[in-house]
């Protein structure tokens, strides 16, 4: 049974997301120079970051650009706290599973303000990149989403915990668990999603970017990504169920597994243009995460 | 200053490469090493904290190096790499500076002593006097680079057609899209130069309205005029497409070439290696263009491709990137990347539904191309000859019109040398 923790252990879950974040960029680092020295290019890259001058462009919209990155990663941060470590919480809301859907929606505001804000043509042609990402992954996602609530009967994210005591939700919903790990890597716009950043529009959302600001685009996105992983533990892995080990551990495992899933993706994968995407996910995975729930559905009321 | 000092210490390069005609070999050489040290280049200015001109220089592309060198945060380092030979030093040199304690701003406009002998810059960080609408106090937000810095008002992309947009600042540069030493000469409204007037409405900035023009629905749309290249990465060398855009779709586009540099005779496998490693790059396939680099590499320093055939298997047979590549920028009427005769990937073939009618041909698109590339690549390492067709840049315009402007990018990435050699018996 998942319960509520004390208070200031929303600054744990904003440590461990954290953790586990740069977890996921040192193991790229490694993966993208095949050898351990690899590990110190996401350091050294902070390091660069930090130091660098904060760049701005002509006629640009300050305010909003720079505070798009930083939306992101409070967005990422405030999606952590509903999910459960083990058999604790730092916030046990009654309806964390739309507190979850709603912050990742706050990351279409930031990402679109920053795309937007540089005033450049890069940034803005990346912005509505993301925002048709966004309509073709959110509608998949938000029925996933929906198919457990429905299989729970709650929207509390420990009584999903609870529901999985017999049988975790991957393997009775694998089609809306699909669902989810496509959105998650859409919604942090990781590979093979990244076409918001990507090269052919130098760098997108981050085509202007420099300094601090540019730090915190890259940190949301793992930030992100993680948060995604972590919350698809809960929803679909049985949450800290599992033999010998204590449940935060069991917990953390599963994140880090999914993560690391996510995070290996990224290099086996061109990026898809968002138009053919669009295609694929209403005329394919919009359908299914329906019948997905319709079954569901069927499944709960006959039981 | 004892902090940024620290962090200065451990900072990588992070090169935006700039390739001058003929720098193509200075180029492979500053990307193997960027591969050494698991560093990638930088694809915007704002990513960059060091300006790598691969290649010797010349007076139209150093004009554009000027302009976007003022686009990089500090700090920053400008390099010349000449030759390939000269490649290592110059980056050391350029990192060590980067890192030193002492780094200076002001001495980053000197070429590097490395491999250079280049031309002199004209010096970049005078300070200028910033203008009210440049929007004041909020010029020095970064951590402290010491005197002589402003922030830079570039656009950076919006090259708003019919004004000049360069009234903060009094140096006689203009500011266009940032890879672009744009010179409005090809406009048709031309005559509009350096300057401070602006015309009509004039918003916070200097920036002006767009302009409208018709799009292709009849609407009245607002027309942004684009310039990509020289100076982008990863480009092909010297060239320059002046974009008109309305929204993100691609209404005209013109192509001009700066004058050739030196020939190098360039291995035709080389040659198609790099081209497969630009597209990969740009399709958003970073282990896939490593590979291509390190075959590339491999071949160039006259090594066996050890794992060719494992890469251009797993290339061959993505799905994901067939489904992106295939049916975008298709040439009227075959075009240069079709090869005659060539055995064209059985996969185009099966696509062959998702290309426009207007298509002729299965390797009439860019993933039509790279597929032909790729049956060149076999052919040399089975052992035949094979023959290297130049592109016509002038195919451009109508490959890019009606496109988005990322696939501009994959399109002119897909435009290289297109490989003739005999008919392919069927591969097995």
């Amino acid at each position: 049974m998942v319960r509520q923790a004390p208070l200031w252990t929303a600054l744990l879950a904003g440590a461990v997301l954290l953790a586990l974040a740069t977890i996921a960029a040192v193991g790229r680092g490694v993966a993208v120079a095949r050898r351990a020295a690899g590990a110190g290019t996401p350091v050294a890259e902070v390091a660069r970051l930090l130091a660098q001058q904060r760049r701005s462009t002509l006629a640009a919209d300050r305010l909003l650009w720079r505070s798009g990155p930083a939306a992101v990663c409070v967005a990422a941060a405030l999606a952590a706290l509903v999910v459960p470590l083990g058999r604790w919480t730092a916030w046990d809301s009654p309806v964390g599973v739309v507190w979850f859907n709603a912050m990742e929606v706050v990351v279409w505001a930031g990402l679109w303000l920053v795309g937007w804000g540089a005033n450049s043509v890069w940034g803005v042609v990346a912005g509505y990149r993301f925002l048709a990402q966004g309509l073709a992954y959110e509608l998949p996602h938000m029925f996933a989403l929906t198919t457990v609530a429905l299989g729970a009967g709650s929207l509390r994210v420990g009584d999903v915990v609870a529901a999985q005591s017999g049988l975790w939700f991957v393997v009775w919903m694998p089609v809306a668990f699909v669902a989810y790990l496509v959105a998650a890597l859409a919604m942090a716009f990781w590979g093979p999603f990244d076409a918001p950043a990507q090269a052919d529009l130098a760098g997108g959302l981050g085509a202007e970017l420099s300094g601090v600001d540019a730090l915190l685009l890259r940190a949301g996105r793992y930030l992100m990504l993680t948060a995604a992983a972590a919350f698809a533990v809960p929803a679909f892995l049985g949450g800290g169920a599992g033999p010998l080990l204590p449940a935060w551990l069991w917990s953390l495992l599963k994140t880090v597994a999914v993560l690391g899933f996510l995070v290996w993706l990224r290099d086996r994968l061109p990026t898809v243009r968002m138009e053919r995407y669009t295609e694929l996910s209403w005329l394919v995975l919009l359908p299914a995460t329906l019948v997905q729930a319709l079954l569901v559905a069927i499944v709960v009321l006959l039981r | 200053m004892g902090l940024t000092t620290a962090l200065r210490r451990r900072t990588p390069l992070r090169p935006l490469i700039v390739t001058a005609p003929g720098g193509e070999p200075a180029r492979m050489a500053v990307e193997r090493w960027c591969d050494r040290h698991a560093w990638s280049p930088a694809y915007a200015p704002a990513q960059a904290n060091a300006l790598v001109v691969c290649g010797p220089g010349s007076a139209a592309l150093d004009a554009v190096v000027a302009e976007v060198w003022h686009q990089l945060p500090l700090p920053r380092r400008r390099v010349t790499v000449r030759a390939a030979d000269d490649a290592d030093a110059a980056l050391r040199h350029a990192l060590a500076a980067l890192r030193s304690p002492s780094y200076r701003p002001d001495d980053a406009a000197e070429p590097d002593g490395h491999g250079t002998g280049g031309p002199r810059y004209p010096e970049p960080d005078q300070p200028a006097p910033d203008l009210p609408a440049q929007g004041g106090p909020g010029g020095h937000d970064g951590p402290g680079e010491p005197g002589g810095h402003r922030e830079h008002g570039e656009p950076s992309g919006y090259d708003v057609h019919g004004h000049e947009h360069g009234g903060h600042d009094d140096r006689a540069h203009e500011h266009s899209a940032h890879e672009g030493g744009h010179e409005h000469s090809g406009h048709e409204d031309g005559g509009h130069g350096h300057g401070h007037g602006h015309g009509g409405m004039v918003l916070p900035g200097g920036v002006a309205m767009a302009d409208r023009g018709a799009d292709r629905d009849g609407l009245m749309l607002d027309r942004l005029h684009v310039t990509l290249g020289p100076a982008l990465y990863p480009w092909p060398a010297g060239l320059t497409v002046r974009l008109v855009l309305q929204g993100d779709v691609v209404q005209e586009a013109a192509a001009e070439l700066l004058p050739a540099g030196p020939r190098h005779s360039v291995v035709p496998a080389v040659r198609l290696l790099d081209q497969a490693h630009c597209l990969l790059v740009l399709a958003g396939w970073p282990g896939a263009a490593r590979d291509a680099r390190r075959l590339r590499d491999a071949v160039r320093a006259g090594a066996a491709p050890t794992g060719y055939r494992r890469w251009a298997t797993r290339v061959r047979r993505s799905r994901m990137l067939r489904w992106s590549l295939s049916g975008l920028g298709p040439l009227p009427g075959g075009g240069p990347g079709t090869p005659t005769g060539a055995g064209s990937s059985a996969g185009a073939r099966a696509r062959a539904g998702a290309v426009p009618p207007t298509g002729a041909g299965p390797a009439n698109d860019v993933y039509g191309r790279l597929s032909a590339w790729l049956d060149g690549l076999d052919a040399v390492f089975a052992g035949r000859a094979i023959e290297l067709v130049e592109p016509d840049p002038g195919l451009l315009p109508a490959a890019l019109a009606g496109g988005d402007l990322a696939a501009a990018r994959l399109v002119v990435a897909s435009l290289g040398a297109a490989p003739v050699h005999e008919p392919v018996p069927e591969r097995a």
